[in-house]
């Protein structure tokens, strides 16, 4: 599977069915970047999301393609095995889940959490499903972050440097079977995101 | 050779099913599903044509009907045999004379009874549900312990599988003297109640001994038997 970013695509080369692909974030930098996986891949994937999303991807394009479940409407936080069944069961011509579900981060304990999504990503191997996920860095500690990087074939780590009033983002490759990279510039742009040239 | 519970995921989990010809104990808290799931079980082989037999020691027949009904379960077909064993005010002779609803009263008399039919016809499955006032009938363990085995043995005579369903209790009697117990259990998350279902027990035979998410469903209860409830002392 390919994103649809050219600069990040090519950092990343072909992403493998199998894998699952870890954003590491501060709140929602680069959400962008999972929509955009899901625009491209509509009729092939399946996204977990809260109803504040899912409004908001509904006015970027049709969501009728993809298949989503919606969390406190379809299942409730405590109901994470509802999210692994669902997974286990997505139909065949779903290759792609995309999980945007941050406040389960909050709900639970980061442990809990992170056995759910070690399971996820066990079924998506299991199942030749490519995973993808945001994790804010400020919800968890560092050894949990470890852990869930840990379950990750990708990882991509995003940073947001203040200098004065101006805000620079960079993102880095900080795990892939292919190579990891250092920090590029990331612009993110009426809800566009492009990887820029590398940061010194 | 295996028998259905009827929820094909707990057959899974019992890797096949239960064996037949054996007592069993289904556990549980008040609304837990226990009722739910016998007839699940009774169902199952009523549907394959088997004779069955429910013999209701709380929850009066006719009520019973309504609410499974609900489940799409319907009972009152003539190979589903539901004894309404409730203790009532006014004694009503409910089923060939004899009065049903005293057996709450007296094990002896109830295991009689079944003994009775089992004699008469040919019983497949049958369901005690519950057992909790049997117990409260006699005082001496020792006693209970004696009929309670007695009445697994004449039982095991017929070839007839046994649900009984109970509490929770401070000791298991039960438990030592059944083939298989099946616990369905709460636990409390954020404000709502997860409910997880866990084989504890199935003599002769391996199973999944995890405890797994469960629901009840307008469809009866369903069992997330790949899945696990991420909570507590099962994390
Ligand atoms: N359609 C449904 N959806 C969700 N829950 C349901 C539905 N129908 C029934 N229930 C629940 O099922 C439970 C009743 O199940 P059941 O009578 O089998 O339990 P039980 O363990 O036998 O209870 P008791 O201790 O009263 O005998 C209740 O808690 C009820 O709320
Ligand atoms: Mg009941």
């Amino acid at each position: 599977m390919r994103i649809g970013i050219p600069k990040l695509d090519e950092l990343l080369g072909e992403i493998e069915l199998g894998s699952t692909v870890l954003i590491e974030t501060i709140g929602e930098i680069g959400i962008e970047i999972a929509i955009e996986a899901l625009k491209r891949n509509k009729e092939k994937s399946a996204v977990f999301l809260t109803p504040r999303l899912k409004k908001r991807l509904e006015h970027i394009f049709e969501l009728g393609e993809v298949v989503y479940l919606t969390l406190g409407e379809d299942f409730a936080p405590q109901e994470l095995f509802k999210v692994t069944h669902a997974l286990r069961e997505l139909p065949e011509d779903r290759f792609i889940a995309v999980f945007l579900i941050q406040p389960l981060l909050i709900f639970h304990p980061s442990q809990r959490v992170y056995r759910f999504f070690a399971e996820l990503s066990d079924i998506a191997n299991a199942r030749g499903i490519i995973l993808m996920t945001m994790i804010d860095k400020r919800l968890v500690d560092e050894r949990t972050l470890a852990t869930f990087e840990e379950s990750a074939t990708h990882v991509i780590d995003i940073v947001e440097v203040i200098q004065g009033f101006k805000i620079i983002r960079g993102l880095r490759i900080k795990k892939s079977p292919k190579k990891i990279s250092g920090f590029y510039k990331l612009k993110i742009k009426d809800g566009n995101v492009e990887v820029g040239e590398l940061l010194g | 050779m295996r028998i259905s519970t009827g929820v094909e995921e707990l057959d899974k989990m019992l890797h096949g099913g239960l064996i037949p010809g054996r007592a069993y104990l289904v556990k549980g808290g008040p609304g837990s599903g226990k009722t739910t799931l016998t007839i699940h079980f009774l169902i199952e082989g009523a549907k394959k044509g088997e004779k069955v037999l429910y013999v209701s020691l709380e929850e009066p027949v006719d009520i019973l009907k309504e609410d499974m009904k609900k489940l799409g379960f319907n009972i009152d077909v003539p190979n589903f045999v539901a004894i309404d064993a409730t203790p009532v005010k006014q004694k009503r002779s409910i089923f060939e004379a004899e009065h049903f609803e005293e057996f709450a009263k007296d094990f002896k008399r109830l295991v009689d009874a079944i003994v009775n039919r089992l004699k008469g016809e040919k019983y497949t499955r049958i369901v005690i549900d519950p057992i909790t006032m049997l117990r409260l009938t006699i005082r001496d363990e020792l006693e209970y312990r004696r009929m309670f085995i007695g009445f697994l043995k004449e039982v095991a005579r017929y070839d007839a599988t046994l649900v009984l369903t109970s509490e929770f209790y401070n000791t298991d009697i039960e438990d030592y003297l059944v083939s298989g117990v099946i616990e369905l259990r709460e636990v409390e998350e954020g404000g709502k109640t997860l409910r997880g279902i866990k084989i504890v027990k199935f003599r002769g035979s391996a199973f999944d001994e995890s405890l797994r998410p469960y629901k009840i469903t307008d469809e009866g209860i369903k069992v997330y038997h790949k899945e696990s409830i991420f909570r507590g002392s099962d994390e």
